[in-house]
């Protein structure tokens, strides 16, 4: 059976992460800090009043919830696990330019869109599936310590999370396809984030920005109801990114 | 008719500084086996980069088998198949799945590719090493492997870029007989500063020099028209030689001392005219000669006189 050029290189892609061990560190990655999210909240003010009456200091702290298991996990997701996946991604078009694979798929029928697309998606669908069985062990383990959480809010809530990584996948995908080196794309992917993260004070603007779907998702999956500006703001991001890509990948050399 | 042609094409880089192809008129013959010939720097890669569709020109126009090229065509691509000077492949894939892969990609079925695979693999002589990844291959094995994925489509143009950079004499023989068996098939543009392998499988050879065609004909053709016969002169020392070509150069035009600094080779269309300069020059000088002698030309010597200034 025939294979359109975009389904050889999407399979090829999905072997490349499977054979370079990116895919299982991904997972291991994401999988740890969903279990490791609940037990934190659960554990931590018992260690914190453990080193304060070691030290002669009582220290007082609520009674942990489920809302901090859920909280932990929005920021282990947001913060490491991110930062593992975009170092993974920074080099998935750049490293091919820079090895000369990519010149020997692109003297082959299959377009320069086809190229990154299969790439994009491949990212897309390692991180999606690495980032479920995250929300499953969160999900999972928050029920066996706290009561748990109202399953759909917490799917919506993760659904937010989700986007807000794969919009920062996707931006580092584009600085990838945009740089000459794999240290220039992943510096240039920490900084947007960075400063996209800390645009928070612009006014009605900051509802828009990747960064506001962290509180929301938090929000959204203990109840609260569901704010649209920051999927049109992360939405934008993404295709914006990816076009992009594709507008500097058709003008490069090799 | 040409399978190849390239009309007035230029390549410049940061901004025009640099120009890598300065107006390059190509013609190559359908079912040729072209030899296309160059100092290092002279354009060659460049100009088979323009031609596969991988790097766009900055002026001129360029056709492969009929079809005017454009930067990143499919339809230009699924005619054509490319080994470059220094190939790269996924070093994860075995020799195997790395030709099944370019074969799907030429739109081939899954059952055909790896039927294909195995014929090639059998071709190339990596039936055994088919199996392993090539992260492990050997340069030799990584340039036949490359040979194999540009023919893997059975194309009706072959571009290859030095492709015997890399082998040892036996691996270079059996490429070049594999070459001389595509003649009159498959057109073969092969670029190379090996003078030797051009002489023995190609049948047209185009010679480049700072991004233009310096000369251009059939193998046999060539030498006669360009530097139809040699004098040669062997000096009793290298600064005699250094001395006489310097003069030579200077007074009536190109020469060129082997690597022994001690002979001089000049090509010219008469020997006795060219044998009496020499000998005036000589004697006006008062230069240690131990032989003079001459011969007809070879394809060095034609290389040597139209590009040996630049070089």
């Amino acid at each position: 059976m025939r294979r359109r050029p975009f389904f050889v290189l999407f399979g090829k892609e999905l072997r490349e992460q499977a054979r370079s061990y990116r895919l299982l560190t991904l997972g291991l990655v994401f999988v740890f800090f969903g279990l490791a999210s609940p037990l934190l909240a659960k554990f931590t003010p018992e260690i914190l009043k453990g080193v304060g009456t070691d030290q002669g200091v009582t220290i007082v702290l609520p009674e942990p919830t489920a809302a901090d298991a859920v909280a932990q996990f929005v920021k282990n997701v947001s913060q490491i696990a991110l930062f593992v996946l975009v170092f993974l991604t920074m080099g998935s078009v750049v490293a091919e330019k820079e090895r000369g694979t990519a010149a020997f798929v692109l003297v082959k029928p299959a377009s320069r869109e086809s190229f990154l697309a299969a790439k994009l998606l491949t990212l897309w669908l390692c991180g999606t599936g690495a980032f479920a069985l995250s929300a499953f062990c969160a999900y999972g383990y928050t029920a066996v310590l706290f009561p748990a959480p109202n399953i759909a809010s917490f799917v919506l809530g993760c659904a937010l999370l989700l986007l807000h990584v794969l919009t920062f996948v996707t931006t580092t995908f584009f600085f990838s396809a945009v740089a000459r080196s794999q240290v220039v794309a992943g510096v240039l992917s920490f900084l947007v984030w960075i400063l996209l993260a800390s645009l928070g004070g612009l006014g009605a603007l900051s509802e828009f920005l990747p960064g506001r779907l962290l509180s929301a998702s938090l929000e959204t999956a203990l109840g609260a109801p569901l704010s649209w500006e920051p999927l049109v703001g992360c939405a934008a991001i993404i295709v914006l990114s990816f076009s992009g890509a594709v507008l500097a990948f058709r003008r490069w050399e090799p | 008719m040409d399978a190849i042609r390239t009309s007035a094409l230029v390549k410049s880089y940061e901004r025009g500084k640099v120009l890598a192809l300065d107006g390059l008129d190509l013609h190559v013959p359908e079912g040729s086996v072209f030899g296309f010939l160059g100092p290092n720097g002279a354009g060659k890669s460049t100009a088979i980069k323009i031609l596969i569709g991988l790097v766009e020109p900055t002026a001129g126009e360029a056709w492969v088998a009929g079809e005017p090229v454009v930067h990143s065509s499919a339809r230009l691509r699924s005619q054509i198949g490319y080994l470059s000077q220094d190939p790269r492949f996924y070093t994860w894939m075995t020799g195997r799945e790395l030709l099944v892969f370019a074969g799907e990609l030429f739109g081939t079925g899954r059952a055909a590719a790896r039927w294909r695979a195995d014929e090639l693999l059998e071709m190339s002589g990596l039936t055994r090493a088919g199996g392993r990844r090539i992260g492990g291959y050997s340069g030799g094995m990584v340039q036949r492997l490359g040979i194999a994925q540009a023919i893997v489509s059975t194309p009706r143009i072959l571009f290859l870029d030095e492709p015997c950079a890399s082998l040892d004499p036996l691996g270079r023989r059996d490429v070049l007989e594999f070459i001389a068996r595509l003649r009159g098939k498959t057109t073969v543009l092969m670029s190379t500063h090996i003078l030797e392998d051009v002489e023995r499988v190609c049948d047209t050879v185009g010679i480049i020099d700072r991004g233009r065609m310096v000369a251009t004909d059939e193998m046999g053709e060539i030498a006669s028209k360009f530097a139809p016969l040699v004098l040669e002169l062997e000096f009793e020392t290298p600064e005699a030689a250094t001395t006489f070509r310097t003069l030579w150069s200077a007074q009536l035009g190109a020469a060129s001392a082997d690597a022994e600094g001690m002979r001089v080779r000049i090509g010219t269309a008469d020997l006795a005219q060219a044998r009496a300069a020499a000998l005036r020059l000589i004697a006006a000088h008062d230069l240690p000669l131990s032989r003079l002698g001459g011969r007809s030309a070879s394809l060095e010597d034609v290389f040597v006189r139209l590009v040996g200034g630049a070089s």
